[in-house]
């Protein structure tokens, strides 16, 4: 059960020094919904990616990319 | 929809108020259907059930502590803020479902035509829990 998108969560999380519960916390989800998003496990929905984006500043397709594209 | 800085630690599926809310909800189903079945059970073996048409509706009563119990599961369903627990507890769910349905569908017809021992369908709901029990352990299993 791989996802179609690969996203750059881990390292955008690693350069804040944050950890998945940190980054967890800041999107109210819980820890293992970031770990299944950034190990490809589950990919998110687009008003959660659209979360992620808001909560990085920047671009969802800077750290959204199409596996197929 | 905006990001959330929620002070309440989301640190996992218990964590999370959806959650809670739903084992409150289903243990209050347990509850009622504790409360209705024993003493029915009891009622029955001591030959103190009431005539027709109460009867009826005393030995089905406890079926009400199972509608209680679909009930939190679906609020659960539709409450739960974090879609990756919903997708692992939704799974749980239909392979819950489709292990009691495969099990009783076999065990039906084997019963019917190859004499296995009959079966009470009263206790379909306690195998059930069992199966989710089961389903819930393998999907988080598969998740990890």
């Amino acid at each position: 059960m791989e996802g179609a998108v690969k996203n750059r969560l881990k390292v955008l999380r690693a350069e804040r020094d944050w950890s998945q519960a940190d980054l967890a916390q800041r999107l109210d989800v819980s820890r293992q919904s970031v770990n299944a998003i950034e190990t490809g496990k589950y990919d998110p929905s687009l008003p959660l990616a659209f979360r992620i984006a808001r909560l990085f500043a920047l671009p969802i397709e800077q750290i959204f990319q199409d596996c197929d594209a | 929809m905006s990001a959330s800085t929620s002070s309440t630690p989301a640190s996992g599926v218990t964590g999370q108020p959806a959650w809670r809310r739903y084992i409150g909800r289903y243990m209050i189903g347990m509850g009622i259907w504790g409360a209705l079945f024993f003493p029915m059970i009891w009622a029955a073996y001591s030959h103190r059930l009431p005539g027709a048409p109460w009867i009826y509706i005393v030995t089905a009563a406890p079926a009400f502590g199972v509608a209680i119990v679909v009930w939190s599961m679906l609020r659960y369903l539709e409450e739960e803020t974090d879609e990756y627990q919903r997708l692992l507890n939704t799974r749980a769910f239909v392979v819950a479902t489709g292990m009691v349905l495969v099990l009783t569908t076999g065990w039906g017809l084997m019963q019917w035509f190859a004499g296995l021992p009959k079966v009470s369908l009263f206790n379909v709901f306690l195998r059930f829990l069992a199966c989710q029990g089961v389903a819930t352990g393998w999907v988080r299993w598969r998740a990890r």
